[in-house]
């Protein structure tokens, strides 16, 4: 059994560890809500990070506030750590342009769709802070499928030779969409990946959300300290579909799906603070309950906004729109 | 102020979806998020939680009706509908040239429009050939002109649910797959009938580990070869063609596969297989009994490539060693994808199997 000593040899207090919990509630909660919102007609289509909470909860709980953020669509609601309003992450798979929030505001860049573009981003911005002399640490968030494509070799590569204050951390679910990760590479670890770029390689058990903080927080030091970039790859298996419009059934054994999903990461993180008296089930109440209020929020502050105009998505692409595209 | 639920695109640019099933009846108090419709898309089908609270007014949309994305389904709540809003006032210093108009549901002018009425023509279901997608007048006429030599004769009844799904796929096999169907004569002397669906199961199974390209798919440019052998097997039901899969058919006792086959055939009727029993075979077997025929040349159950027929089985006069004897025969067929099969391999495939049959 757990104890409150043991947990705070992570160098977390109560409150941390609390807030920990805070977070991951947040998050699922998020992510849970989103996917009836998308059923409803209320969001588009929706990648869902159903048991990713640990990972990304844990890693940024190694961040101070000025350390930036580089999300992949799979971390669609990172911002909800740094207390971006879920309304603003809601408007973007609403596709409303008060979903896109100015990346200065919270040092969270935008939402990557296309695969890895933003490893060569969270890099440059890195290596940048390293320039002018400030202590800011980059941390950029990308899948298994990420580390075939070029921008992720280019991008870890330019950030280990310029010894730039980056970590990158793989969130391992071992599924790109339908590609199992046994078609994705031969390598034995994606942390062995580091090993090409001289920078260390970590592998952690990405459903244990003091593992990852725990791994994280060595590489934020490493680098802000001045020791270059760590790739960390946090494992665990996708046990949601990839996003809404995606039906795994066709592809994943239903019945590894399910035992997946028993050993969830939220779950596991509530018997360990349980155990350790840490957290009390009104506690974990009141805080499942913060969370649901704050998304029905922030759902109707969504809606409440006008509509978009279909407009803008021209208005910056033609200085003179083809004629086919005009009103006429 | 009541709600009106819109289908949501499901999918990622989905168009249109079937109203599996409604789950609540008008009249019902609903609470939001409790199960309100089982929507059916391309994919999958999806129970959508009710996105309001309050009494099931009206249902605008009939079970089985397939309505494109934004069709109104129903309406929960008292009152008048919520109006659209208006749209955001545009951000003046992102406009940068001539901006492109609105573009609404069904372009027509008021004219166009008019005339659609009067001719009880419905504007948005007209295919539009005018500039920018516009119905025009001509659209219109035309569009009515079909209605009017629709005939009136006869019971209409809406293809749905496992009939559309018949249509949809079968319609598909018969335009994509060039098919090509071999008969051959099987003597069943050495086959215990009581078993014959699962003794074919398993000479199917072993034959095809010889001939794999008859254990594929064809996806695209590429021919996939499949090392399982999971076998189709049609079944009727009252709703129409079923086909449950039959695993591992190589590697399995005669004995489980029967039972499996008649477990999977009492669900079929029954209407209780899952998904997951029907998804998946890499090749299929049909066998109609008394009523299988001398032959048939039934099609192929896309996206496999072949599909093996074992047709009525009875005394038939034979010659054996100069002697005419009387034996139960029966014709065995293979229908194959040519595109992916040639004649000669799905020949030597068919005696595979009847040589399997007859030792």
């Amino acid at each position: 059994m757990a104890s409150t000593e043991a947990l705070v040899t992570h160098g977390l207090a109560e409150s941390d560890l609390l807030e920990l919990y805070r977070r991951m509630v947040l998050l699922r909660t998020y992510d849970e809500r989103s996917v009836v919102y998308h059923r409803q007609g209320r969001i588009g289509t929706y990648a869902i990070f159903w048991n990713h909470e640990a990972i990304q909860a844990g890693a940024t709980f190694a961040l101070s506030g000025d350390d930036w953020i580089f999300p992949s669509y799979r971390e669609s609601a990172i911002g909800l750590v740094r207390g971006m309003p879920v309304e603003t992450i809601l408007q973007w798979w609403r596709g409303h342009p008060s979903g896109w929030w100015n990346p200065a505001d919270w040092n969270v860049a935008s939402i990557a769709v296309p695969i890895a573009t933003h490893v060569p981003h969270a890099a440059g911005l890195a290596w940048g802070k390293k320039l002018r002399g400030l202590p800011t640490v980059a941390m950029a968030f990308f899948g298994d499928g990420a580390t075939s494509e070029g921008a992720f070799h280019e991008g870890v590569n330019l950030a280990a030779v310029m010894n730039a204050p980056a970590v990158f951390v793989c969130n391992n679910n071992q599924w790109a969409i339908s590609t199992p990760i046994e078609a994705q590479t031969r390598a034995e670890t994606l942390a062995d990946k580091a090993v090409g770029y001289g920078i260390p390689g970590v592998r952690v058990d990405g459903l244990d959300v003091l593992a990852v903080y725990a791994a994280a927080r060595e590489a934020v030091e490493r680098a802000r300290s001045g020791g270059g970039p760590t790739l960390i790859e946090a494992v665990h298996y996708r046990a949601a579909p990839h996003a809404t419009a995606d039906d795994p059934r066709a592809y994943i054994d239903q019945a590894r799906v399910e035992e997946e999903r028993a050993r969830e990461c939220l779950g596991r993180y509530e018997d360990v603070l349980k155990n350790a008296g840490v957290l009390t089930v009104e506690r974990a109440e009141a805080v499942r309950k913060e969370a649901e209020d704050l998304l029905r929020a922030g759902i109707t502050a969504a809606e409440a906004e006008a509509p978009a105009d279909p407009d803008l998505l021209f208005r910056n692409a033609y200085v003179d729109p083809p004629g086919n595209m005009r009103n006429g | 102020m009541a709600y009106a639920f819109k289908l949501p695109d499901l999918g990622e640019g989905l168009t249109e979806g079937e109203v599996a099933k409604w789950l609540v009846a008008e009249g019902d108090e609903i609470e939001e998020d409790a199960p309100l419709v089982e929507i059916q898309t391309d994919k999958t089908t999806v129970e959508i939680p009710s996105p309001a609270a309050g009494k099931v007014a009206r249902i605008l949309v009939a079970e089985g009706d397939v309505v494109p994305v934004g069709t109104v389904l129903v309406v929960i709540g008292d009152g008048e509908v919520a109006p659209e809003q208006p749209v955001a006032t545009p951000i003046s210093d992102m406009s940068r040239g001539q901006s492109p108009g609105h573009v609404q549901r069904v372009q027509a002018t008021p004219l166009v429009r008019k005339i659609a009425q009067e001719l009880g023509v419905d504007v948005a279901s007209v295919a539009a050939t005018g500039a920018g997608g516009r119905v025009t007048e001509a659209d219109v006429r035309n569009a009515a002109s079909v209605d009017s030599t629709q005939s009136s004769e006869g019971r209409r009844e809406k293809v749905r649910g496992v009939r559309r799904q018949i249509v949809e796929h079968l319609t598909r096999a018969h335009h994509e797959v060039p098919a090509v169907t071999y008969v051959e004569e099987c003597d069943f002397s050495n086959v215990d009938l009581k078993l014959l669906l699962p003794t074919v199961l398993t000479a199917t199974a072993a034959a095809l580990q010889e001939f794999p390209e008859l254990n594929a798919r064809l996806e695209g440019d590429e021919i996939v070869y499949l090392d399982r052998y999971d076998l189709g097997v049609a079944v009727q039901t009252d709703q129409g063609l079923v086909v449950p899969v039959v695993r591992d058919c190589d590697t399995r006792e005669v004995e489980q596969l029967r039972d499996d086959v008649a477990a999977l055939a009492e669900r079929a009727r029954a209407g209780t297989l899952t998904a997951e029993e029907l998804r998946g075979s890499t090749f299929t077997v049909t066998s109609a009994g008394k009523l299988a025929g001398l032959f048939v040349t039934p099609l192929v159950n896309y996206p496999e490539v072949g599909i093996l027929g074992v047709h009525r089985i009875g005394p038939r006069a034979v010659v054996r060693d100069g002697e005419v004897v009387v034996r139960p025969m029966g014709n065995i067929s293979v229908t194959f994808d040519h595109r992916v099969v040639d004649g000669a391999r799905a020949a030597a495939f068919t005696l595979a199997v009847i040589d399997r049959l007859q030792s």
